[in-house]
């Protein structure tokens, strides 16, 4: 599949996103609806890991928006690098489902959220640009994994593995209970946007290292020290 | 006990050497002194007069006659005064002697019952002179006619002494110590039969033992602190409970059960004590010395005889020490019955009291054997158990292990079924009904969209219920409010939540979580499809046991049951297959639908 050009129109102050997926439709979806967004433009919509290689040599992008399963490695991998040698840029997963694992292995990696396949066309973009934003998706599976994982007690002194924040513990509790950003925002006063801030710093205490496969074997073993 | 010819030659040679060895003892006497026994002494009458010699030992039995005192005197002359203290050895006497000196009374008065020990009489240097000296020995017997003078060496102090030393060690300090280590072990035996009070050999043991010390303190104590008759009767009787107590304790290692023969030796033994005391004094000793003693030493040696027989049929070697020692009682007994019967003179007097060395040796040694094997077979059977203890845990620990793999395999089958069914049930019937639509060109590509929308909900919907860990329906629930939001997003329903705490619900795997999660997902369609509502409300709590969920909204009312499909019934049924109960209360104003769960199953 080769590799759909960046739309030469598009304002330089619009974030640029470096897509990475082989289903050539899902691509195609995913690329139009980056697009169609007003705040974001596509600088390269590619099927491999390879081709995604070549277009980061050209330019950073804001953000890496990619498939796990590609036909010639892991996104994992791009993911990994991508924080290597572009610290700035976020890193967001494309998934079938969001499920725990998957999505931990890539935040484990360096991603900072996850975009659903068969999200509706127009909050697609305002996923990306949310997480531009500095806020972060987070599913209350997820959220009630990371505190299950962080009150397990490690070892045999019974230390605690983690080391939340109050807050973040706060915010991760209401999420697992199924309360949106808007109304935890409400209890504990703060704004929609902080929240979503809250939950990327918890994904950031996630990933250690850049060791992508180390730190997610970690976390899946309950080794890992948060913080 | 390893049977053959090995064993037959050995026991023999044992019993054997022990027999011929209880002989030896028996005729084994002290080395003389280094000067001439006496062959002779003079025997004086009451009055004083001498009658002639008669030859030394002198057993007043063989003479007639029944005096109960007697003198002897002996005359010998110094050439010069002896400058040294000489002293008159006799090594045994019945019953006691005083010595006069040229008529001066020498060593201490007569005691009543002095004999079994040897008595050396000092005879001081100053009253030594040259020239004839007289000795005057005054007998006293326990009984008339029942005298005994020892051998007798007359000299020098240092000549005799280191016999007399000699023979004190034999017939004083040895039978003493006897008594003492017969005392001793027959108190331990009694400790132990007091930890073991079912063990009953061990007290007629330590019982016997305290008879035969007693009956033996006969041949220790010179004055005893009881009168004459009383103490002879006593050395009489305690010898007879030796052998009641004996013949109860062989019954016992045996494994016997005889109780008439030892009610019958018990008896007798308990006969003697009226006759001991009723007796006339010529009668008693005759009766004691004679049927008593036969009798008592006859079931003895029956004892003995019966020992040997057991111990050879059973090829047991504690039976066969236990023999051994019974052969030394045997000849030992034989040999002092000959004595008591007039058969054989005094002479060193009785031994019997020396087999206690070999019974004391011999049964101690067959309860430490008994009770090394007892603790043996004990700790044998310890260890029995503990392997059949450790055999059982490691059958148990497989077999738990094999239920739980069996378990865990039931488990994924069923799991794999449930899952199947889901699919079936679901995304299967979504995309098998839109396939039809579409064969049937009754699928607009309007329709197209929200089709596989729902199909792809359901499959979310599978996914997610197997994602929560089992048992967490707050986080199942908080899920389907997850995904609920991304349909209710730009549909223009409000949803209100208000969830309550629940905790860890076991009864709630991915199975119920998923039915759940569906009737949630139809009520919720349901209101926002066909009620056209503009507020949906879920909440949930737990109280007493009993999970509620409420979802309510503020449409059209009655629109479950004229929407399409079978959606009440549908919801009923996952209502059933769970457990929970569902009530439905559709008005004008909204919808409420209410399942209750309780979690104890009735």
């Amino acid at each position: 599949m080769p590799s759909m050009p960046a739309d030469p129109t598009v304002p330089a102050r619009r974030a640029s996103v470096l897509l990475v997926e082989d289903d050539a439709h899902t691509r195609g979806y995913l690329a139009q609806a980056v697009a169609a967004h007003p705040e974001l433009q596509l600088q390269a919509a590619c099927a491999d890991l390879a081709e995604a290689r070549a277009a980061l040599d050209q330019a950073r992008p804001d953000l890496l928006l990619t498939d796990l399963a590609l036909p010639d490695g892991n996104g994992v991998d791009l993911i990994a690098q991508v924080q290597r040698e572009h610290p700035g840029t976020e890193c967001m997963v494309i998934s079938v489902f969001g499920s725990e694992q998957r999505v931990l292995a890539a935040v484990a990696a360096g991603a900072s959220g996850y975009l659903l396949k068969d999200e509706a066309m127009d909050r697609i973009g305002e996923a990306i640009v949310s997480l531009l934003a500095g806020g972060s998706p987070m599913s209350p599976a997820i959220a009630r994994h990371i505190l299950n994982r962080c009150r397990a007690p490690v070892g045999t002194d019974g230390e605690d593995m983690a080391v939340l924040t109050e807050r973040e513990a706060e915010v991760l509790t209401a999420l697992s209970r199924g309360f949106t950003y808007q109304e935890i925002a409400a209890q504990l006063g703060l704004s929609a946007h902080t929240v979503g801030t809250h939950i990327k710093h918890i994904y950031r205490k996630l990933e250690v290292g850049s060791r992508a496969e180390a730190v997610f074997e970690a976390v899946q073993l309950g080794l890992i020290r948060l913080q | 006990m390893k049977t053959g010819a090995w064993w037959t030659f050995s026991v023999l040679v044992l019993q054997a050497l022990v027999l011929l060895a209880a002989l030896a003892v028996t005729r084994w006497t002290p080395a003389p002194p280094a000067v001439p026994a006496l062959a002779s002494a003079v025997w004086l009458t009451p009055e004083g007069d001498e009658t002639g010699p008669v030859r030394l030992p002198d057993d007043w039995r063989g003479r007639g006659g029944g005096v109960q005192e007697g003198r002897y005197r002996i005359g010998f002359t110094l050439d010069q005064p002896a400058g040294e203290s000489w002293a008159l050895l006799v090594d045994s006497v019945r019953m006691d002697l005083q010595v006069q000196l040229d008529g001066e009374a020498l060593g201490a008065a007569p005691a009543l019952r002095g004999w079994k020990r040897p008595r050396l009489v000092l005879l001081p240097a100053a009253l030594l002179h040259a020239g004839p000296h007289s000795l005057t020995l005054t007998l006293r017997a326990d009984a008339p006619g029942r005298g005994y003078l020892g051998q007798a060496w007359l000299g020098p102090l240092a000549l005799l002494q280191p016999a007399a030393q000699q023979r004190a060690l034999w017939q004083q300090t040895l039978p003493g110590a006897l008594v003492l280590g017969l005392a001793g072990v027959g108190a331990m035996m009694l400790l132990l039969w007091s930890q073991r009070p079912h063990e009953t050999a061990y007290a007629y043991y330590g019982l016997g033992l305290w008879s035969w010390a007693l009956h033996n303190l006969d041949f220790i104590v010179a004055r005893p602190p009881l009168p004459q008759r009383l103490w002879e009767a006593l050395a009489y009787l305690t010898l007879g409970g030796f052998v009641v107590l004996s013949t109860r304790f062989i019954h016992r290692v045996l494994g016997w059960r005889r109780p008439r023969l030892e009610r019958g030796i018990a008896l007798f033994v308990l006969a003697g004590v009226p006759l001991f005391a009723g007796l006339p004094d010529p009668w008693f000793r005759a009766f004691g010395d004679g049927p008593w003693n036969v009798i008592v030493l006859g079931t003895g040696l029956w004892l003995v005889i019966l020992v040997h027989r057991e111990a050879w049929r059973r090829r047991d070697a504690a039976l066969q020490v236990l023999a051994a020692s019974g052969s030394v009682i045997a000849v030992f007994g034989a040999h002092d019955l000959r004595i008591a019967l007039g058969l054989a003179p005094w002479g060193q007097g009785y031994v019997l009291q020396y087999a206690a060395a070999a019974v004391l040796c011999a049964y101690s040694g067959v309860l430490v054997m008994r009770f090394g094997r007892s603790l043996t077979a004990e700790e044998r059977m310890n260890d029995e158990l503990r392997q059949r203890v450790q055999e059982a845990v490691a059958h148990s620990e497989v077999a738990q292990a094999r239920l739980q793999q069996l378990e865990r395999e039931r488990w994924l089958v069923a799991e794999r079924e449930r899952i199947a069914q889901d699919m079936h049930d679901g995304v299967g019937g979504h995309l098998v009904a839109l396939l039809a639509r579409a064969r049937t060109g009754a699928l607009t590509a309007a329709d197209l969209e929200p089709a596989l929308a729902e199909a792809m909900a359901d499959l979310h919907l599978v996914i997610h219920s197997l994602e929560v860990p089992a048992g967490d329906l707050q986080t199942a629930l908080a899920g389907f409010r997850h995904r609920l939001e991304r349909r209710l997003a730009g549909s223009g329903v409000h949803l209100r939540w208000s969830p309550g705490e629940l905790p860890l619900l076991p009864r709630c795997g991915p199975g119920e979580t998923l039915q759940l999660l569906r009737l949630l997902d139809e009520a919720a369609s349901n209101a926002i499809r066909h009620a056209a509502a503009r507020t949906l409300h879920v909440r949930f709590g737990i109280e007493q046991n009993v999970v509620q969920i409420e979802v309510s909204d503020d449409g059209q009312g009655g629109a479950l049951r004229s929407g399409p499909g079978h959606g009440l019934r549908n919801l009923h049924r996952r209502a059933d297959a769970i457990g929970a109960t569902l009530k439905i209360d559709s008005a004008s104003h909204g919808t409420r639908l209410v399942l209750t769960w309780p979690l104890v199953e009735s």
